[in-house]
C-alpha cells in the first residue's frame, strides 16, 4: 500500500493543474490584496483607539445581556456575541482591517471549493480520458485499493493546497493592512482565522471527494463536475423548494453551516422545520463522501476496464 | 511447466438492448515457460480481450485461467509483479516526461532509478526520457511502453501488437529485444497481426479465429500443418525431369516452370542426382516450405468456411 501511495503521490503532484491552481490562486490573491490596499484609506489612529475601546463596550453589553438568539441557534450568548460584535463595525468600511478578514475568508471559500471540486475529478478523470487506468490496473489489480490510496492523495493534496493558499491569503491581507489599514481584530482572531482555515480546507477535501467519486463512477473529469452540479441542482435548488428540510442533506448548506460554525435554522411558511448544526453538518458531508467512494468502488470493481 | 493456462475461457459483451456480443468463445490455450509464443488472429479474434482478460481488466463470463500458477483474477495480485504489459497502444500521461511516466509506474514495485534508466536505454529512450511523452511518436511511445513492461524484471511478457507503429528499424529493435528476453528465459508473449515477424521471432504459435485457438504448437509444426514436405526445381525441360523422376520412383508434379518433388529439403541431393543423370542440371532448388501468412490464411478460410 506505501508504494501505490507514493506512486499516487508522484503521480498527483505532477499533474498541471495542481501548479496551475496552486499559481493561479496565488496570483488571484496578489492581485486581489493589491487592488483592496489600493482602495483601502489608512484608518487614523485615534479612530482606531476609538473602534477599539467602542468594540469592547458593545461586547461586554452583548454578553451581559439577552439580545439576540443565540440559543435558538446552539450557541452560548457570549459564542454568538463573539461572532457578531466586531472590532471593523467601528471603523469606517473602506478601511482594510485584519478583522474583516474572516469574513473574506469564508466568502472565498465557495471559490476555494469550486477550484478543489475540479481538482478532485480531474485527479480520477484524467486516468480514464488518457486510458492510463487501464495501464494502472496491469500493475495494482486490488481495484479496492487504487480507489483509496487515490482518495487519500487526493484529500491530502487538496488539503496542503487548500492550506497553503489561505495562508498565503492571510498574510497577504496582514501585509495590505499594515501597509493600508489596520491591524485591529477581535479577542481570539488569530484562533478563529485558524479554525477557519482548517474548516474551508476540510470542505474542499470533501468537495474533492465527492467529486472524485462521481468522476470514479463516470469515468470521466466532466461526468464528476456534472454529477456534482446535479446533485446541488436536484437536492439543494429543486427538492429543497419543494421540502425546505431537504436542505439538512444537501451539499450547499451543510457546507455553509460546516465552514462558518454558525448553526442554520430551516424555515418553510409554516415556521421552523429543522435546524442544521455544525456537528450535523459535519456528519451529513461524511456520509456524502462515504456513500459516493463507496457506489464509486462498486461501480469501479465490477465494470470491465477496456 | 505452463506459464498460462486457459480453458473454456468466453467473453460476452453486454450491448444496448440486451444484444451480447461474442468477444472470446470458449478458449483454451496453454504456453510454455520460456521463449516466444506468438497469439495470432484476424482484427476482432479475440486476443485483445484474452489478454485484458489475463490481466484482470475484463471479467470472463466464464472459463479458468492461470497465469504463473496463480488463478486469474484471484490470485492475480500475487503475480502481477513479475508480468510485465503492453495492452493495444500503450496508455502513458502526454504531459508526463517519459522518465516521470516510468517513475509513477516503478514506485508501484518499489523501482528505483538506476532500472528506469536502464529501461529506457535498453529501448534506446535516454535521450529523450525527458521530454513529455506527447512529442513522443508513435514508435516511441510503444518502446516507452516495452520499458515499462521491463521495469519489473518480468518473468512474463504480455505484448499486445507492441510493432504497432515502428518503423522498419524499429521493428527490427523490437524483433531482436523480444528474441532476446526469450532466449534469457523468460516467456514472451506477443499478440500480432505482423506474421511475418512473428514467424521470425516465435518458438510456438497459437492461431486465433471468432474467439477460439484453431491450432497452437510448434512453429515448424504449425507451418508443416500436415501437408506432405518437399522442394522445388526449376529444369530447362519440366516435362522430361517430371519423367526422370517418376521412374526414380519420387513422387512429383508441375507447378508452372518448376518441378514439386515430394521429399524433405534435407534429402534435395536425391533430387539433383536423379536429374543430373538424365543430363536435366537443376539451375534453381529451394524448400517447398509455407510461411506463416500462408497457413494462417489457409487456416482461417477454413474456419470461416466451415462456420
Amino acid at each position: 500500500m506505501i508504494e501505490l501511495l507514493r506512486s499516487e503521490w508522484l503521480r498527483a503532484r505532477s499533474r498541471r493543474i495542481v501548479a496551475v491552481l496552486a499559481i493561479g490562486g496565488a496570483l488571484g490573491v496578489v492581485v486581489g490584496m493589491t487592488i483592496g490596499a489600493s482602495q483601502s484609506d489608512p484608518p487614523p489612529a485615534a479612530a482606531v483607539r476609538r473602534a477599539e475601546m467602542q468594540y469592547r463596550e458593545s461586547l461586554d453589553l452583548c454578553i451581559s445581556s439577552s439580545v439576540g438568539d443565540g440559543d435558538a441557534h446552539g450557541l452560548s450568548q457570549e459564542e454568538l456575541c463573539r461572532k457578531s460584535v466586531r472590532p471593523g463595525d467601528f471603523l469606517a468600511s473602506d478601511s482594510l482591517t485584519m478583522d474583516r478578514f474572516l469574513g473574506v475568508l469564508e466568502g472565498t471559500a465557495s471559490l476555494l471549493g469550486m477550484m478543489t471540486a475540479v481538482l478532485g475529478a480531474s485527479l480520477v478523470g484524467a486516468d480514464w480520458s488518457a486510458g492510463t487506468m487501464g495501464t494502472l490496473l496491469t500493475w495494482e489489480s486490488r481495484r479496492g485499493r487504487i480507489l483509496a490510496a487515490r482518495a487519500t492523495v487526493i484529500a491530502t493534496v487538496v488539503l496542503g493546497l487548500a492550506i497553503g493558499l489561505q495562508v498565503f491569503f492571510a498574510l497577504a491581507w496582514w501585509l495590505a493592512t499594515v501597509a493600508r489599514g489596520t491591524t485591529l481584530a477581535s479577542e481570539g482572531w488569530l484562533g478563529e482565522v485558524a479554525e477557519t482555515i482548517g474548516r474551508v480546507s476540510v470542505m474542499g477535501a470533501v468537495l474533492a471527494l465527492i467529486t472524485a467519486g462521481l468522476a470514479t463512477i463516470a469515468r470521466s473529469t466532466a461526468g464528476g463536475m456534472i454529477g456534482l452540479v446535479l446533485a446541488i441542482v436536484l437536492l439543494d435548488w429543486f427538492a429543497r423548494g419543494l421540502r425546505p428540510e431537504v436542505a439538512t442533506v444537501g451539499l450547499i448548506q451543510n457546507a455553509i453551516v460546516f465552514v462558518s460554525g454558525v448553526p442554520a435554522i430551516i424555515y418553510d411558511s409554516a415556521g421552523q422545520v429543522a435546524m442544521v448544526t455544525a456537528g450535523g453538518a459535519a456528519a451529513t458531508l461524511g456520509v456524502w463522501v462515504g456513500l459516493v467512494l463507496a457506489v464509486g468502488a462498486v461501480a469501479f470493481s465490477r465494470r470491465d476496464v477496456t | 511447466m505452463s506459464v498460462i493456462e486457459i480453458e473454456g475461457l468466453r467473453k460476452e459483451y453486454r450491448r444496448i438492448r440486451g444484444a451480447r456480443t461474442v468477444a472470446v468463445g470458449g478458449l483454451d490455450l496453454e504456453v510454455p515457460e520460456g521463449g516466444v509464443f506468438g497469439f495470432l488472429g484476424p482484427n476482432g479474434a479475440g486476443k485483445t480481450t484474452t489478454i485484458r482478460c489475463l490481466l484482470g481488466m475484463v471479467r470472463p463470463t466464464r472459463g479458468r485461467m492461470s497465469m504463473l500458477g496463480a488463478e486469474v483474477p484471484r490470485g492475480l495480485s500475487g503475480v502481477l509483479d513479475r508480468v510485465g504489459s503492453i495492452v493495444e497502444q500503450p496508455a502513458l500521461y502526454p504531459r508526463f516526461s517519459g522518465r516521470r511516466n516510468l517513475e509513477v509506474l516503478g514506485r508501484l514495485v518499489g523501482v528505483g532509478s538506476a532500472s528506469i534508466d536502464a529501461a529506457l536505454e535498453r529501448v534506446g529512450l535516454g535521450d529523450r526520457a525527458g521530454d513529455p511523452v506527447r512529442t513522443y511518436s508513435l514508435g516511441m511511445k510503444q518502446r516507452l511502453g516495452i520499458a515499462a513492461a521491463l521495469l519489473k524484471d518480468p518473468a512474463l511478457l504480455l505484448l499486445d501488437e507492441p510493432a504497432n507503429g515502428l518503423d522498419p528499424a524499429g521493428i527490427v529493435e523490437v524483433r531482436e529485444l523480444l528474441r532476446s528476453l526469450g532466449n534469457e528465459g523468460r516467456t514472451v508473449f506477443v499478440s500480432s497481426h505482423i506474421l511475418s515477424e512473428v514467424q521470425q521471432i516465435a518458438d510456438r504459435v497459437g492461431i486465433l479465429v471468432r474467439g477460439r485457438c484453431i491450432r497452437s504448437g510448434p512453429v515448424h509444426e504449425v507451418l508443416a500443418g500436415g501437408r506432405a514436405a518437399g522442394v522445388l526445381a526449376r529444369v530447362d525441360d519440366p516435362d522430361a525431369g517430371l519423367r526422370a523422376l517418376g521412374e526414380a520412383g519420387l513422387a512429383s508434379e508441375r507447378r508452372g516452370d518448376l518441378l514439386w518433388v515430394e521429399v524433405a529439403a534435407v534429402d534435395a541431393a536425391r533430387v539433383t542426382r536423379v536429374l543430373a543423370e538424365r543430363d536435366l542440371f537443376v539451375s534453381e532448388l529451394r524448400a517447398d516450405e509455407a510461411d506463416l501468412e500462408t497457413v494462417f490464411l489457409e487456416l482461417t478460410r477454413e474456419e470461416g468456411g466451415s462456420s
